[in-house]
């Protein structure tokens, strides 16, 4: 080619249902089976050099900070090779990995573009097809094609593709959702609002979590029955959903005490709520307020230090719009 | 019929000119002309906040390709993946670069991927030939285009009747007799058609 193609990492994240060119729905299960995949979508070669790559965890759609420290070193150990990322994860678990890896890589000086890989819809949902591609299936190819078009671009973000969209990970409420906030759409070609970064400096990798936090939403029915269920169980921490006016005064007895058995975070928007032996996270969406809190809790072990990691805006995760 | 033009930036005069060409000249057949600076405004509109991107609403695209750029590559792998009709031109005896070089040593060029050469003289025909050829090029005639239709109940009647105890969806039944008792019996459109196509 007379102009220079970059080199993108394409990599699917464990148990991925993909497309062939067949029109069989695959479930891409080890690295054998990505090379035969990426075989049969030889069109992404035409955006770049694309090297697909194979992380072996099982298919889960909630958290995973196993598959998001393997993803970061992945990433870290790639990253002078390579000039973007492409990570193709099922739909339920993107969120979670964009805001993972928006705290876990700092300093990106590359972009790294999460797509969902949908399950294809329908009566066929979950098992092979033997009829063509449908418009649905066409819309995962160009999917690809478009992430890895994202991929190439100089900008330093984690980012999710969603429809002809780039979203900023670590403030992605999920596919759909309207307060998502733009980075890059897919128009005539390609539009980016990011300034374009200029060095490459290979990413600080800050992996350390705790990793079994749960998150509750507090019912105003009976507010205290889910903190008696969560403190009970065996987590490094709970994050607790606070529908608006509910933190009564017997409400914050509760959840002190509760804080002395396990780490809670009062997840909220009211401007009132202080730390009270709890900590208190604010303006970040719930998938960032889980994975934050997991992240704060294995970067720091004192409470002052944990909450002020939990107040400093990391990587662009604060949301600018009312939550 | 909607016609996506894309001629890189050039400093050349000549490219220049024929850039313009290409695009009055699809303008003159009645094609709807659309360009990364001009597209249509409703489907700028419409495509923000959607699943589909305005390529995905465009019948076929055209590259001017004399000046190799990375767009390019972009372009023609979005056609592929879309299975969308694409006509690459390159100016006669400008360049030798060839963006398919690599991928057709080991992967079959669909169809729907057209590559000429052209100059002045032939300009027009090559993109006359192109329209004319998009009945019969590998293209994927699949509802691809969202398109939300309100409809009333008794409308919802008719079709859950119609459709009950069959294989058919109400979307395909719906899909099936604009194709065929419709458009299929249209001929003021299919003499548009023709024209367009230059097939008239």
């Amino acid at each position: 080619m007379a102009y220079e193609r970059k080199n993108i990492i394409l990599v699917l994240c464990g148990d991925v249902p993909l497309l062939g060119r067949d029109g069989v729905l695959r479930h891409v299960r080890n690295p054998h089976e990505v090379d035969a995949w990426f075989e049969s979508i030889p069109e992404l070669t035409l955006v770049a050099h694309v090297k697909s790559m194979f992380l072996p965890f099982a298919a889960s759609a909630g958290n995973d900070p196993e598959l998001w420290r393997s993803v970061a070193r992945l990433i870290q150990k790639q990253y002078l090779a390579a000039d973007g990322f492409v990570l193709v994860q099922r739909d339920g678990a993107v969120a979670s990995t964009a805001a993972a890896l928006s705290l876990m890589v700092q300093k990106l000086t590359k972009p790294i573009v999460l797509v969902g890989a949908s399950q294809s819809g329908g009566k066929t949902q979950g098992r092979p097809r033997t009829k063509p591609s449908t418009s649905y299936d066409l819309t995962i190819r160009a999917n690809l094609v478009n992430a890895i078009q994202f991929a190439t671009l100089d900008i330093g973000e984690v980012a999710v593709l969603a429809g002809n969209m780039l979203y900023r990970g670590s403030t992605f409420f999920g596919m759909g959702d309207r307060n998502n906030e733009t980075v890059g759409r897919i128009d005539f070609g390609i539009t980016v609002s990011q300034a374009k970064t200029k060095q490459t400096v290979v990413p600080t990798l800050k992996i350390n979590l705790k990793p079994r936090v749960a998150f509750v939403m507090l019912s105003p029915a009976d507010p205290l029955l889910a903190l008696q269920g969560f403190t009970a169980a065996k987590l490094d921490g709970v994050v607790m959903g606070i529908p608006h006016g509910t933190l009564t005064p017997m409400l914050k007895t509760a959840l002190r005490n509760a804080a002395k058995k396990i780490p809670v975070a009062i997840y909220t928007s009211e401007r009132s709520v202080r730390p009270d032996g709890y900590f208190v996270m604010r303006n970040v969406t719930q998938h960032m307020a889980v994975v934050k809190f997991m992240w704060a809790l294995g970067q720091e072990s004192q409470f002052a230090a944990v909450q002020k990691l939990l107040e400093t805006e990391i990587a662009h995760e604060f949301v600018k719009k009312k939550l | 019929m909607k016609v996506y033009v894309y001629c890189p930036e050039t400093t050349s005069q000549e490219l220049h000119d024929n850039n313009d060409a290409i695009v009055a000249l699809l303008q003159h057949t009645g094609v709807i002309t659309l360009t990364k600076d001009s597209p249509a405004p409703h489907m700028r509109d419409n495509a923000s906040a959607s699943e589909q991107t305005p390529l995905d609403r465009v019948d076929a695209i055209v590259i001017e390709g004399s000046d190799p750029n990375p767009e390019i590559g972009y372009l023609l792998a979005y056609a592929i993946a879309q299975k969308k009709p694409l006509l690459y031109m390159t100016l006669r005896g400008k360049t030798r670069f060839n963006p398919l070089a690599t991928f057709e040593r080991n992967h079959k060029v669909p169809s729907s991927i057209v590559m000429v050469h052209y100059d002045a003289k032939s300009i027009e025909k090559v993109l006359l030939d192109f329209l004319g050829r998009l009945d019969t090029l590998e293209v994927a005639e699949l509802p691809s285009i969202k398109f939300t239709l309100r409809i009333t109940p008794s409308i919802e009647r008719y079709l859950e009747w119609k459709t009950r105890n069959t294989k058919i969806s109400k979307a395909d039944f719906v899909r099936n007799i604009l194709t065929d008792e419709i458009i299929a019996k249209d001929e003021a459109y299919k003499k548009t058609s023709r024209r367009v196509r230059g097939k008239e």
